[in-house]
């Protein structure tokens, strides 16, 4: 079954044990519709260990895996791995397109209204490509708690 | 033939009145009551007025938004009671006479005929009796009791849906052109959905061949609200070509004149003009260009702005004045380049800049920077910029 609305598909990622699993382990802040950077990505994630801190962007979608894409770039400004997360019915057209989600290094996942997630791409850590809202974002997290 | 760039005035007009006058981005400016207080229009030098077009902006008669209440010949002020079309017809004598009195007292380049905006596609012989009895008959009486006689130009506003509608603009053209008492034509587009380029190859066209019959029938163009466009449609020979700061100015949008709550208010991050590109550029994309050795001497141009811009510790939003200055002096640069062109030559110029864009979004997309759809539009300026000098002869 489709999911009715987006933001009943941000729930089911929020509690995703999967998702959890293909992001490295520790400590982990997350919130929601971080503004004032480039683009407003559905969740950030900020995972945390003794040696690395990696951080993540999520743009989940219910289709228009396209429009998605440009989105989830945009959070490449000022995190190390961003991703977009598709109603796993409307997965398809997003498929015969991975080389562009590969080419860009951007991560592509679906998920159904059972929580079953599926990735078919996921992307390798870069640096955020703007050192400027990388300082952004920076300081933003600083005043949450893991 | 050549054209005039001037600047389309709004929101912090200041900037583009000291680079039209100090940096020599323009041959004027059009004055947005909207955006400038009536003592601050009359205040202005009267080198700068001789030169400048005053908007009036009529746009929706049931409001009169921001400064526009500090002019006198609205009609939702004038009226007792405020705006009603019933009534109208019975104060559009009125205000036809205090609009050309400020007009002609501030001794502006044209006297501007203003218009009502309509939506859609409306019948045209209504729209057209509408323009008439409203506002053409009342303005041309008026300039008629006034000296200095100036020459009166039309504003007319089109939607997507008028430009698609051939027998609409055949009718619009004949009636235009048979107008006596009007020099030319004002003329604004508003297309929607668009995104900051209009990318609908079938109305560019249409607007192109618009202007092209509008200037051999001798009538003064000029072209509000445009964005790159103004590169393209210099191929019709318009008169005037505008130029503006924000996204506002460069797209048209009638709802900038309705009583509205404007919400909350999100700051983007800043954009830079590529001349290369015709568009504006994320600030964070040009640094990923920059990284991935994308950008060369000419993408962004050259200019004491863009040098502040790139400077280390350059921390701009897209409030701050580098990213407007430098869109200015480059889009200037290029209007002034291709002026100084004429038909096919210029032609051969345009597609020239437009193929080069084509190549380098190209190039960017396969670099692997996904920006959606930015640059679409530039295949269909090639198409419309090759449809419109097929039908000149400039090319087979």
């Amino acid at each position: 079954m489709a999911f009715k609305t987006e933001s009943e598909m941000v729930e089911a990622i929020k509690r995703n044990e999967q998702l959890h699993k293909l992001m490295m382990s520790g400590k982990t802040l997350m919130q929601e519709e971080m503004s004032g950077l480039f683009g407003i990505p559905d969740l950030i994630f900020v995972k945390k260990n003794s040696k690395k801190r990696i951080s993540y962007a999520y743009e989940a979608k219910l289709s228009n895996w396209s429009r998605a894409l440009t989105q989830a770039f945009r959070y490449k400004a000022f995190v190390n791995k961003s991703f977009v997360i598709l109603d796993h019915d409307h997965i398809n057209p997003a498929l015969s397109n991975t080389d562009k989600f590969c080419k860009a290094n951007v991560g592509l996942i679906s998920i159904d209204d059972s929580g079953n997630v599926q990735c078919y791409y996921n992307p390798y850590y870069e640096a955020p490509y703007s050192p400027r809202l990388e300082n952004k974002f920076n300081e933003k997290i600083s005043s949450l708690k893991f | 033939m050549t054209f005039e760039i001037y600047h389309q005035l709004g929101h912090r007009d200041k900037w583009s009145i000291d680079s039209y006058q100090q940096d020599g981005t323009g041959d004027g400016v059009i004055i947005s009551p909207r955006s400038r207080k009536k003592a601050n229009v009359e205040s202005l030098s009267q080198s700068v007025k001789s030169r400048a077009i005053f908007d009036p902006q009529f746009f929706n008669p049931n409001a009169v938004i921001k400064k526009m209440d500090s002019y006198d010949f609205y009609p939702d002020t004038l009226m007792p009671g405020g705006f009603d079309t019933g009534r109208f017809p019975n104060y559009c004598s009125i205000v036809a006479d205090n609009c050309v009195d400020f007009q002609i007292k501030n001794n502006f380049r044209y006297l501007v005929i203003p218009t009502r905006y309509f939506d859609g596609a409306p019948d045209v012989e209504q729209f057209v009796q509408n323009q008439e009895t409203n506002f053409v008959t009342p303005f041309l009486d008026s300039r008629d009791h006034h000296t200095p006689k100036k020459d009166a130009i039309l504003q007319l506003v089109l939607t997507g849906h008028m430009l698609r509608n051939k027998p609409f603009i055949e009718y619009l053209l004949t009636w235009i052109t048979g107008i006596e008492g009007i020099k030319g034509i004002y003329l604004i587009t508003e297309i929607v959905p668009r995104g900051p380029q209009i990318t609908d190859a079938t109305i560019l066209l249409n607007l192109m061949n618009f202007i092209h019959i509008l200037h051999k029938n001798k009538m003064i163009v000029v072209l509000g609200y445009l964005n790159s466009e103004s590169l393209l449609f210099s191929l019709a020979n318009p008169s005037i070509v505008t130029i503006g700061s924000f996204g506002n100015l460069r797209i048209f949008n009638s709802t900038m004149f309705e009583e509205t709550d404007p919400g909350e208010i999100r700051v983007p991050t800043y954009k830079i003009y590529s001349p290369v590109l015709l568009d504006w550029i994320d600030a964070p994309y040009v640094d990923l260009m920059k990284n991935r050795s994308l950008v060369h001497d000419k993408f962004f141009g050259d200019n004491k702005y863009l040098d502040t811009m790139f400077s280390q510790g350059y921390n701009g939003s897209a409030q701050s004045i580098e990213p407007y200055k430098h869109y200015f002096v480059e889009i200037s640069k290029q209007l002034q380049e291709i002026r100084s062109l004429t038909g096919a030559n210029r032609y051969a110029r345009v597609i020239e800049i437009i193929q080069t864009a084509i190549d380098e979004y190209s190039r960017i997309n396969e670099s692997g920077i996904e920006i959606g759809r930015q640059g679409a539009f530039t295949t269909q300026f090639a198409t419309a910029a090759n449809l419109f000098a097929r039908d000149q002869g400039w090319r087979t």
